[in-house]
């Protein structure tokens, strides 16, 4: 379990070293309601702005995860079963 | 004006390519339209190919994916989606049995590797390979402009296990474009048997080898959900999902042990003595509920971005688990990105979940729960994955590769450990 919480205290460091910017100041920024006009939604219409920005790697780790974990689902409906080992 | 400033805003002009993807978007943005919708403007077809390499440490299992994504456009109003995936698995994996140092219990490996006799030794794990194909198809079709019904279909074969499952999916736009609600309905059809056809008898002893016909099982799931756009930067999303299952879940692999625990009169350590062996039984049905909210945001001078995501589960074997997952993508040039990703999981055991069947009074036999089962997967549990993705764009397409290393630890179960490698290249070519 100590392997863990380093593992996990390294990741936290790298993300937010990463980020360069105080976490409170991206959450007040992301978290505020504003309209957004028409001609206002170009970096919502940019690939990495999308939800799901990468469908074949999401594909691909549900499919991991599932085969592992106990629990699966969320993202949507649809999808074949495996009986993986 | 508009559209001046909108071309202006989202990204430095370098070539002729740039500026026919740039107005594409930004005319999609005054029409209200989406990111799909740009890039379908642009590209009507993208094959996005990708493969993966799975690596359990200590010689368990591997697994060599193979993916292709076809997307393309019919029609302005109809898209189409063509989903390959050819799975390769070979290794071990954990039975479920203690590893004792004195059983004598013949077994038949996972996935159809043949039967395995083992005299004096452990089988706590067995042998395996299998390939399987999956394919899957949708069709969306746009009823007017702000609703679209997506049809979909799959299939999944493997030397012991196929399924076939249906689905459709309803979507609304709000008159400003900016919330969109989902409703989704799936169902499938799963046929579940060990390569030499049959299901074990339930807790029966595995030496007695009681077979039955083969496992099938319904599934149903139905799932609610609303996205909105809360800024410029920011879109969020809050999905509801509720599964039912009717049908064969046991495994027809993994096993319990009845066992004790005794004394190495050498080291004085104590280890498991396996006295008998019974094939897991799990119930016939399940209940699930997902709570599922992810994000996107912007920030920065030079379009950082971050994804987040939660996910609450709960269902009525007791198992409940909750998901964090984070990538920060930050660019390293107007082509390439850089983006470490995290994930931290957590679940409760299932309500039968046993490490085994213990008696310590080997004279008298013991009474058998109405299900059990010593699947690793059923204990509770912690998972971290820590990784990494790199992408950049090529002339008519897209790379990325990533690396990741998933840590699973276990309480209670045999094996109460597994680690990971996953290796990933991945490109999408991009058709004019």
């Amino acid at each position: 379990m100590n392997r863990l919480l380093i593992t996990l205290s390294i990741s936290i460091g790298l993300t937010a070293s990463l980020s360069g910017c105080s976490l409170s100041n991206a959450i007040d920024e992301a978290f505020t309601m504003k309209n957004v006009e028409p001609w206002q939604r170009d970096i919502l219409a940019q690939d990495d702005m999308q939800l799901d920005p990468d469908p074949m790697r999401t594909f691909a780790d549900e499919h991991i995860y599932f085969s592992k974990e106990a629990s699966t689902g969320g993202r949507g409906v649809g999808g074949g079963g495996c009986g993986c080992n | 004006m508009a559209v001046v400033l909108a071309v202006a805003d989202v990204g430095v002009i370098k070539n002729m390519n740039n500026i026919k993807s740039n107005l594409s978007i930004a005319t999609c943005t005054l029409l209200g339209g989406t990111a799909q919708q740009a890039n379908a403007i642009e590209n009507s077809w993208d094959l996005d190919s990708s493969l993966l390499y799975y690596s359990e440490d200590d010689d368990r299992v591997s697994v060599t994916k193979a993916m292709a994504f076809l997307t393309g456009d019919l029609s302005s109003d109809d898209t189409v989606n063509v989903n390959l995936v050819l799975d390769t698995m070979s290794g071990a994996t954990p039975t479920g049995a203690v590893r004792s140092k004195n059983s004598s219990v013949s077994f038949s490996s996972a996935s159809g590797a043949g039967s395995s006799t083992v005299d004096g030794g452990s089988v706590d794990r067995v042998n395996f390979s299998d390939t399987r194909l999956g394919i899957a198809l949708s069709w969306a079709h746009s009823q007017d402009r702000l609703t679209t019904l997506t049809y979909g279909g799959s299939l999944s074969v493997e030397k012991d296990y196929q399924s076939y499952g249906a689905s459709i999916n309803y979507s609304l736009d709000s008159e400003d474009r900016l919330t969109t609600y989902t409703a989704g309905f799936a169902g499938s059809f799963d046929e579940i048997y060990r390569k030499t056809d049959g299901t074990p008898e339930p807790l029966s002893f595995v030496d007695d080898n009681n077979m039955f016909s083969n496992g099938e099982r319904y599934s149903y799931d139905f799932i609610l959900g609303v996205s909105k756009v809360l800024n410029r930067k920011t879109i969020g999303q809050l999905n509801y999902t509720i599964s039912y299952s009717d049908g064969y879940h046991t495994d027809p692999y993994k096993v319990i042990s009845e066992a004790s625990l005794v004394e190495d009169t050498d080291t004085g350590e104590f280890a498991w003595a396996e006295l008998n062996r019974y094939y897991e039984a799990r119930p016939d049905n399940r209940l699930r509920h997902v709570i599922f909210t992810s994000m996107a945001h912007q920030y920065g001078d030079t379009g950082e971005t971050v994804h987040a995501s939660y996910r609450f589960y709960t269902d009525d074997w007791g198992i409940s688990s909750n998901t964090i997952d984070l990538t920060h993508r930050t660019p390293l040039s107007a082509k390439s990105y850089i983006e470490p990703h995290f994930r931290y999981y957590q679940q409760s055991a299932a309500d039968f979940f046993l490490h085994s069947f213990v008696n310590e009074d080997v004279s008298t036999p013991i009474i058998l729960p109405e299900f059990a089962s010593s699947d690793y997967r059923l204990d509770e549990g912690l998972g971290i994955t820590t990784g990494i993705e790199y992408g950049t764009k090529l002339s008519g397409g897209n790379f990325r590769a990533r690396i990741e290393f998933i840590n699973w630890q276990y309480e209670e179960a045999e094996y109460d450990e597994t680690k990971a490698l996953v290796l990933q290249v991945s490109y999408q070519k991009l058709f004019d």
